[in-house]
């Protein structure tokens, strides 16, 4: 396989979404293909990185108007 | 029995049938992870919090009709993404154009193929690249993303929802979520590439 064939399936290959005759094929490309090495490895990374982004809470004055605004909102509907 | 924490569904039942106490309960489940879903989407708190609202009134006014085929998050995810997306075409902020979105996911395959050499910074650990600045780039690099590819990365890779519960939440086909999600991963890639490289060759330099 060359890098253009195994470029499609970099983002199954990462996610381990793939058949192990697959991954044994991309695997070897790797072995002998710096670039296409490189772009897994931040391929990966980016993912790793955008689940690691912290989550934020939501502030606390809104969270308090968003709870009247609602029940408010169930009372208008009974 | 009485202290066993209820389903999504039966909180949801229960609230039909009048349990108004339980509202707050529902909603404490969903609001931080709503909240995170409008704020990637939208990229600003003001918005997210208008998307959080809307999200929770829409739910609400349509909760007696929820029919239990899907997951309750589920459902409750895609009145949320389609409140996000609609405020982004309410703001007119859809205009990016895909076709040059795509000649960047796929300048890294020209750059690959040419052998032109690319730049390493996947060894740098975690905690030293996610600094506020980077956050920052990666916050920016995926509003620079036509809308459809930033939901299904959103809902994928910040969210962490399943390729199926993606495709559900959004009415696409997996096949789509998948190829989508490739394309948002490889754009993003590109971007932080972008940043983490010029980032390491000052700091090489210093």
């Amino acid at each position: 396989m060359n890098c253009n064939e195994i470029f499609e399936s970099l983002s199954d290959f990462i996610d381990a979404e793939l058949s192990d005759d697959a991954c044994r094929e991309i695997e070897k490309h790797l072995d002998g293909c710096r670039n296409c090495r490189i772009v897994v490895n931040t391929l990966r990374k980016t993912v790793t990185l955008y689940h690691s982004l912290p989550s934020e809470e939501v502030p606390g004055e809104t969270r308090m108007r968003l709870h009247r605004v609602i029940h408010l909102e169930y009372d208008k509907k009974r | 029995m009485s202290d066993r924490v209820p389903s999504d569904r039966q909180l949801v039942e229960r609230i039909n049938a009048g349990e108004k106490e339980l509202l707050g309960e529902l909603i404490s489940r969903y609001e931080d992870r709503v909240y995170n879903l409008a704020l990637r989407m939208l990229g600003n708190r003001e918005d997210a919090e208008d998307v959080l609202q809307d999200t929770f009134l829409n739910v609400i006014r349509a909760l007696d009709r929820f029919q239990g085929r899907s997951r309750f998050s589920t459902w409750l995810y895609r009145i949320a993404a389609n409140a996000a997306l609609s405020r982004l075409r309410k703001q007119n902020r859809l205009n990016r154009n895909e076709d040059e979105f795509l000649d960047e996911v796929y300048a890294v395959k020209e750059a690959a193929r040419s052998g032109e050499l690319i730049a390493d910074w996947s060894n740098s650990p975690v905690d030293e690249l996610l600094s506020e600045e980077a956050i920052e780039v990666m916050n920016r690099a995926v509003e620079g993303m036509p809308e459809i590819y930033r939901a299904v990365f959103v809902l994928r890779d910040v969210e962490e929802l399943s390729t199926a519960e993606t495709a559900e939440v959004l009415d696409l086909t997996e096949a789509a979520v998948k190829s989508r999600l490739h394309r948002a991963r490889l754009y993003l890639r590109n971007q932080l590439s972008g940043y983490f490289d010029s980032y390491q060759t000052e700091g090489a330099a210093s």
